[in-house]
């Protein structure tokens, strides 16, 4: 990392903070988070009677029409996201689903659910970018949203334009599987990325949906090996002020004396 | 015709369902339900030759029921080894059979399917969504999708007919009196009469279809011949794909409130927790706590090597970008 200081003005207490996902991934994220949500508000009102309970039939044809066309922006999202990033993010990302586990990371495996119930005074293993467990996580996340997609599809196409009914049958069956596993999966993925697990505290919300920073102390303690290679390599480490939000310093000039690049 | 109470009074098969009987024995195949069906619900044909599409080897027509055919009669050949008339035609009814046990009601997110007072199955157009789930749900696949209107729509016995008395429009109109309507179990009584009489006269394989089929149907039909002869599947159970997708529903509540009874309880055991405070140090290329020591090296015997691993790693990338320099 070079020690180049801009501007004498540094104050004494500063923060490390290292860049942990790029804008293209945060705003895929947050665009995800807002259609995934319409589309399972609008799934649960129009496929179960809790929709028909509480509301009346041209609602629900709204909800209908609203479950379609956010479906479609949903897909339009994931394209983009591919076309934006098209070596860091998606790819990047399912490279690290399918890397290699080394023993670390089979141990954080082995050990995740037990420190999720109950850390006591134990820690978890040092991991790359992508912890083993979320790794797991996010392969049924991105094979169940596939699925979503493809049986989405063939229910919308309908048998009225050729698609066998048992085949029909089959992909809604599919709809239904689905969505069990992505509610179950969500409660999860919630809890540990929401800010809700005491481990990973409220900021852990803001590393995606906020500026994509993270802090030294957290990146080494919750990820350790990645933490380390980035503070070693420096490209992405930015030294700022205490008190500071990353997201200032990237966004308003006045901030920018104070780093460290 | 409409029978009465009083006709089946005293006898033990008397229940409060009607049904309706075809007997397809009866069957001269001229169609007239269906356009008494068509009339009945208003519901538009094809009016240009081109949009007709025949059938190419029988009488069916149209090829498939949609959401604006309720009804069609299926054309079958059976050969019957009479040299100078080989075949007999075989015509079944195509229609909803209207279960005691009914799987589109059971699809069916918002009510729109339900079972009438007399045992009727009847889809409310008015609060159908289209979802089509009743469809997925009934064993025969029998409502279908009316893109038009975006409802699902099905055979409902003409209860607008019923109300007033009347007969359904396709009984009404059947002529070679191969249509009949009343209580269920009067209906089942003339069905088993007939089929004794059929066997008396040759056709061993005459039976009574509908009795028992998903808790009985509401459409008893008198065969002839065997089910497969008519294109008939009997089904006794819903279809696999719908057991299944009701079932996603209690287990994904079931798995919903289990993973989030688990992050709530678990937030208990988080007391006492210390989470340490880290730096990295450059010099030494380690992870340091506060008070200098090396960050998890006891807890974690591998930690070395993963360090001498990077370092190698580092070091032959350095190695790569110099000799490609030089």
């Amino acid at each position: 990392m070079a020690e180049q200081v801009l501007s004498t003005q540094m104050p004494d207490k500063v923060i490390k903070y290292i860049e942990r996902h790029k804008k293209p991934t945060r705003q895929w994220h947050t665009f995800n988070f807002i259609t995934v949500l319409v589309l399972a508000i609008t799934g649960i009102f129009l496929f179960t009677p809790i929709g028909s309970t509480l509301l009346n039939t041209q609602v629900l044809l709204i909800g209908k029409i609203l479950h379609r066309v956010f479906a479609v922006l949903f897909i339009i999202n994931w394209i983009v996201w591919v076309m934006r990033e098209p070596d860091t993010g998606w790819l990047a990302s399912l490279k690290h689903i399918f890397a290699p586990w080394n023993e670390n990371d089979r141990k954080f495996m082995a050990s995740f659910f037990g420190y999720m119930w109950s850390p006591k005074a134990g820690h978890m293993p040092r991991q790359d970018f992508v912890k083993s467990g979320q790794r797991v996580s996010d392969f049924f996340m991105y094979f169940i949203l596939l699925m979503f997609i493809v049986t989405g599809l063939v229910l919308w196409i309908g048998p009225q334009r050729g698609i066998p009914q048992g085949l029909w049958n089959f992909f809604k069956m599919g709809h239904d599987i689905c969505f069990m596993g992505w509610l179950i999966l969500m409660v999860f993925h919630v809890y540990l990325g929401g800010g809700l697990f005491p481990a990973y505290g409220k900021q852990a919300a803001f590393w995606m949906f906020g500026s994509g920073y993270v802090t030294e102390d957290d990146g080494l303690y919750h990820w350790g090996k990645w933490a380390e290679d980035e503070l070693e390599d420096g490209r992405n480490v930015l030294e700022i002020p205490y008190g500071v939000k990353p997201q200032r310093v990237i966004e308003q000039e006045e901030y920018k004396k104070w780093v460290r690049i | 015709m409409l029978y009465n109470i009083n006709d089946v009074v005293g006898s033990s098969m008397v229940n409060d369902d009607f049904a309706m009987l075809f007997d397809s024995s009866y069957c001269m195949g001229c169609k007239a339900c269906q356009v008494a069906c068509k009339q009945e619900n208003m519901l538009p044909s094809p009016m240009r030759d081109e949009e007709y599409e025949f059938s190419p080897d029988g009488y069916t027509y149209p090829l498939k029921n949609d959401g604006d055919n309720f009804l069609r009669m299926v054309f079958h050949e059976v050969e019957n080894g009479n040299g100078p008339k080989p075949t007999d035609w075989v015509i079944a009814r195509e229609s909803c059979y209207h279960c005691t046990i009914p799987g589109c009601v059971d699809a069916c997110p918002t009510g729109a399917c339900h079972v009438v007072g007399n045992g009727s199955v009847d889809i409310d157009p008015s609060i159908c969504i289209g979802c089509q789930f009743c469809t997925s749900g009934c064993p025969w696949s029998t409502p279908k999708y009316r893109e038009r209107d975006n409802i699902n729509a099905k055979c409902w016995f003409c209860q607008d007919r019923l109300s007033q008395d009347q007969e359904p429009a396709c009984v009404k109109t059947c002529f070679p009196d191969a249509l009949d309507w009343g209580y269920r179990s009067l209906m089942l009584k003339k069905a088993h009469e007939r089929v004794e009489k059929l066997q008396e006269e040759g056709f061993a394989d005459a039976q009574v279809f509908g009795e028992h089929e998903m808790g009985g149907l509401h459409l008893i039909q008198v065969l002839k011949y065997s089910p497969e002869v008519y294109g008939l599947k009997p089904h006794n159970n819903l279809p696999f794909t719908h057991i299944v997708s009701n079932l996603t529903k209690p287990i994904a509540a079931v798995g919903f409130m289990g993973a989030l009874g688990f992050t709530l309880l678990s937030a208990k055991h988080w007391k006492g927790h210390i989470k340490p405070v880290l730096h990295y140090d450059p010099a030494t290329k380690k992870t340091l706590t506060e008070d200098g020591k090396i960050w998890f090296e006891d807890e974690q015997p591998g930690a070395e090597d993963i360090y001498a691993e990077r370092d190698a790693k580092k070091q032959a990338e350095a190695d790569k970008r110099e000799s490609e320099v030089k």
